[in-house]
């Protein structure tokens, strides 16, 4: 009864990778996934501290989560992300080596950590859990930095505190015909062209936030293409399904009715045996009847060796399918979690259980009330 | 009693289905057993012949089992054809619905060849009987 496990103790993660470790943190404390960017660095910070980024025109502390757990950290590669998460209503970024995916697990599945790990301070993890091959670290995000005090204050993370100073007239300027070129080509589909940012004021700010645009939405597109790819397929699998269940019902429905039909038959026999009348080719004519439809019964189980098949199909199906939620969550932590109860996972539309669909009973009391 | 002789109309989108309900039909007595595969199919049928029962799924395309029982009712020459729904759709909202547009009785999916007998016995029992 596996798939009647409480929807309720499913965990979504959004695993990463550090060095050669796989980890997870719990999706609801991500904010965004973004691709790696510049960091200034700043004085007379703690040595896990990188630096800050400038996300959207607010400054973000980003934590070198490689220091902080004491393991070796790669390059930066272009598969380098900084993960925004929430923490004490601010947001801090880790600089991962990869995101690699968003996994579902049952928390029961949730393992307790070993007293004593490599590399790992323990009171960071709040479990382990097996994913295919590899062990992923589930790591509590909120424990991980208890210590970290915010160096940066409310008054100082508005971005370019010169912005103020430094405005000007914006009038027909070059970089507002950028802007214009550039948000027409989004509007056309064309992601990959950029906005040189060295601009002040308003206009700056608005190339900013399209800049960023970009990046999400070059990030997206490989996401809805490989999940619409998944599409056809599916639906294709399960046309073949309800057809190769219709004609294996209609077979075996026409087999159950030659032993239907041959009961009649077995029955006008008996009579005759019973009135004493031709009793020899009577029970001749049953015994054919007994053996054809003995035959015929086994012909019913082989036939129904077709929920086999079918099982087999939608199992497939089952799994196309968690690719593509897989993708879509992945688009919903790249725009940021705005809406919590989206990720929640639905209700079925429609219950095939049973559980809450009401039986004969139920309704036959209901059509009493009606005076049926 | 029940009148073997009654012209019955099943009326389910899934050949399967109306196969399963023609047997056990068969099995009860009835042997005057027309099929449609949805509302629309149905309506024509009824309109081009005399029926006694009209036994219609809820789930069709085209046009649905409560559509289709409101058709019926709606039409002055079909609204006396008692109609029993036999369905997968069991929620009270759904039961209650079908109440309300006149259905004569209602079995769930799964059902068994005497639950189905017995309803098509209240029916006409029914209507004998007042």
């Amino acid at each position: 009864m596996q798939e009647q496990k409480d929807i309720d103790d499913v965990l979504q993660l959004v695993g990463f990778t550090v060095g050669e470790e796989n980890f997870g943190i719990n999706i609801s404390e991500v904010h965004e996934i973004n691709r790696f960017e510049q960091i200034n660095r700043l004085p007379d910070l703690p040595n896990y501290v990188l630096g800050v980024i400038d996300l959207r025109g607010v400054v973000i502390p980003v934590i070198n989560l490689a220091e902080k757990l004491g393991i070796q950290s790669r390059e930066v590669t272009k598969d380098t992300r900084i993960i925004i998460i929430g923490f004490n209503e601010e947001k801090v970024g880790i600089l991962v080596d990869s995101v690699s995916e968003v996994l579902r697990v049952l928390s029961n599945n949730l393992e307790k950590p070993p007293s004593i790990i490599k590399n790992v301070n323990s009171e960071y993890i709040r479990g382990i859990i097996r994913n295919n091959n590899h062990l992923s670290v589930i790591l509590d995000i909120q424990q991980l930095f208890k210590d970290y005090n915010p160096l940066l204050t409310k008054e100082n993370t508005m971005i370019s505190p010169e912005i103020k100073s430094v405005a000007r007239e914006e009038t027909s300027d070059p970089a507002i015909e950028k802007i214009v070129e550039v948000t027409k080509a989004m509007a056309d589909g064309n992601f990959t062209q950029e906005i040189d940012v060295n601009l002040y004021g308003q206009v700056g700010e608005i190339a900013r936030y399209i800049n960023a645009t970009l990046k999400k939405l070059q990030s997206i597109e490989p996401n809805i293409a490989q999940a619409s790819d998944k599409i056809p397929e599916a639906s294709m699998q399960l046309s073949e399904i309800t057809k190769a269940t219709e004609e294996a019902t209609h077979s075996i429905m026409g087999q159950v009715e030659r032993v239907l039909d041959s009961q009649d038959v077995i029955l006008h026999n008996l009579f005759s045996i019973e009135k004493g009348s031709g009793v020899q080719n009577s029970a001749g004519e049953i015994k054919q009847i007994v053996l054809d439809n003995k035959e015929t019964l086994l012909d019913i189980i082989t036939g129904l060796s077709f929920q086999d098949l079918t099982g087999q199909k939608i199992k497939a199906i089952i799994s196309l399918i968690e690719e593509v939620e897989k993708r879509v969550l992945q688009l919903i932590v790249t725009f940021g979690l705005k809406d919590k109860a989206a990720l929640e996972v639905d209700s079925p539309l429609m219950d095939l259980s049973g559980k809450s669909a009401l039986n004969q009973n139920v309704v036959d009391n209901l059509l009493e009330e009606f005076g049926f | 009693m029940l009148d073997l002789k009654l012209k019955i109309l099943v009326v389910d989108d899934f050949s399967t289905m109306r196969r399963i309900v023609k047997n056990i039909l068969r099995q009860i007595g009835y042997s005057n057993i027309d099929e449609a595969e949805d509302g629309n199919g149905a309506l024509s049928k009824l309109r081009q012949d005399k029926y006694d029962l009209v036994i219609s799924d809820w789930n069709m395309p085209n046009m649905t089992g409560l559509d289709l029982l409101k058709a019926i009712r709606a039409d002055g020459n079909l609204n006396g054809i008692p109609v029993l729904m036999v369905t997968a759709e069991s929620k009270k909202e759904n039961v209650v619905e079908a109440i309300k547009y006149g259905v004569n009785n209602y079995v769930v999916k799964p059902f068994t060849a005497d639950i189905l007998k017995n309803k098509i016995e209240k029916i006409f029992d029914g209507k004998s009987g007042g």
